[in-house]
Parts: C-alpha cells; structure tokens; sequence
C-alpha cells in the first residue's frame, strides 16, 4: 500500500465532516461545507491518480475546480437573492 | 529519500484537511467556517503539489497537480468573497448568534 493510497484513505473521514453538514445544516453552512467538500474531493482526486497510478485521472480534479467556479457563484448568488 | 520525502509531505496534507475539517466542525459561524475552506486550499493544496514534483519529476501530470493547486488557490479566494457576501447580504450570520 503506497503512501499516496494511505492518504487518499485518511482524507475521506475529513470529507465526511462537510458532507455531514451540508446534509444537516443551515443554508449558510451548507454553502461553507459545499466549498469545503470540493477542496477535499479535488485533493483525494488527486492523490487517487498517483495511488493507482492513472495519469489518465488528472482531468478530473481539473474539471471539478474549474466547475467549481460557476457551480459556487450561482450558489452563492441563487442563496443571496431568492433564498 | 524521495520516498521519505513524499510521505512527509503527504502526511502535512492529510494532517492540514483533518485540521480544516475539524475547524469546520468546531467553529458556528458560516463566515468563521469559509476560513477552513481557505486553509486547507493554501496547506494541503501546496504540500500535494510538492509531493507530486517530488514523486513525478517535472512531468505533465506534477505541472496539472501545479496548476489544479494554482487554481484552487485563486478561485477559492474569489468563491469566499463571493459566499461571504451572499451571507452578509442574506442576514444569515445574524441568525446564527454572530
């Protein structure tokens, strides 16, 4: 088991903590867990690509920061004008 | 050495998102939480990409780990500032007690 596949493991009970409070929380802390949850996914995407040794991979944590951008800001504009 | 190396900068990382999270899961205020977001862009985002130069070289998928890092840098600070105003705007951190 490398170190990267170790990490890629350890990362996912610090992706629960948002994931639990975007499912529970207020509207406010769902934007904030939303946030939180795309910067620990785009690491663990990351670290799976060198774990298993895909370079084929990387696209995707590319995309979803990429995506991340417009998905956020309608979020947040969506929240600060209707919600 | 590389090896060694790499463990230690991924153990940063790994140590940075518990850190990140726990905040998260410590603090109330979304405003005070959109900081953890912040923290584990700069500390683990950083030490990834290092460990990913240590690891490759400088191949095309350390300079796509680079360039993810970069990204997730700058566009978090313009999501927080985005995010922060939509909560100041919507009054939701007064309801929280803050």
């Amino acid at each position: 088991m490398t170190a990267w596949l170790v990490a890629t493991v350890a990362l996912l009970p610090a992706l629960a903590v948002p994931v639990f409070v975007a499912c529970r929380g207020g509207s406010g802390d769902r934007l904030a867990a939303v946030q939180l949850a795309i910067s620990l996914a785009t690491l663990i995407l990351v670290m799976m690509s060198f774990a298993f040794d895909q370079s084929s991979f990387i696209p995707l944590p590319l995309a979803l920061v990429l995506l991340g951008l417009p998905g956020m800001l309608v979020l947040a504009h969506f929240l600060e004008r209707w919600l | 050495m590389n090896a060694v190396l790499t463990e230690i900068l991924l153990a940063i990382a790994v140590l940075a998102a518990w850190v990140g999270s726990i905040g998260f899961a410590r603090l109330h205020s979304p405003l005070d939480r959109l900081h953890c977001a912040t923290f584990v862009n700069t500390a683990s985002g950083s030490a990834v990409a290092v460990a990913a130069f240590v690891t490759d070289g400088i191949s095309a998928r350390a300079i796509t780990v680079l360039l993810i890092a970069v990204l997730a840098l700058l566009l978090g600070a313009a999501l927080s500032y985005a995010a922060g105003r939509a909560l100041l705007l919507r009054g939701s951190v007064g309801e929280d007690g803050d």
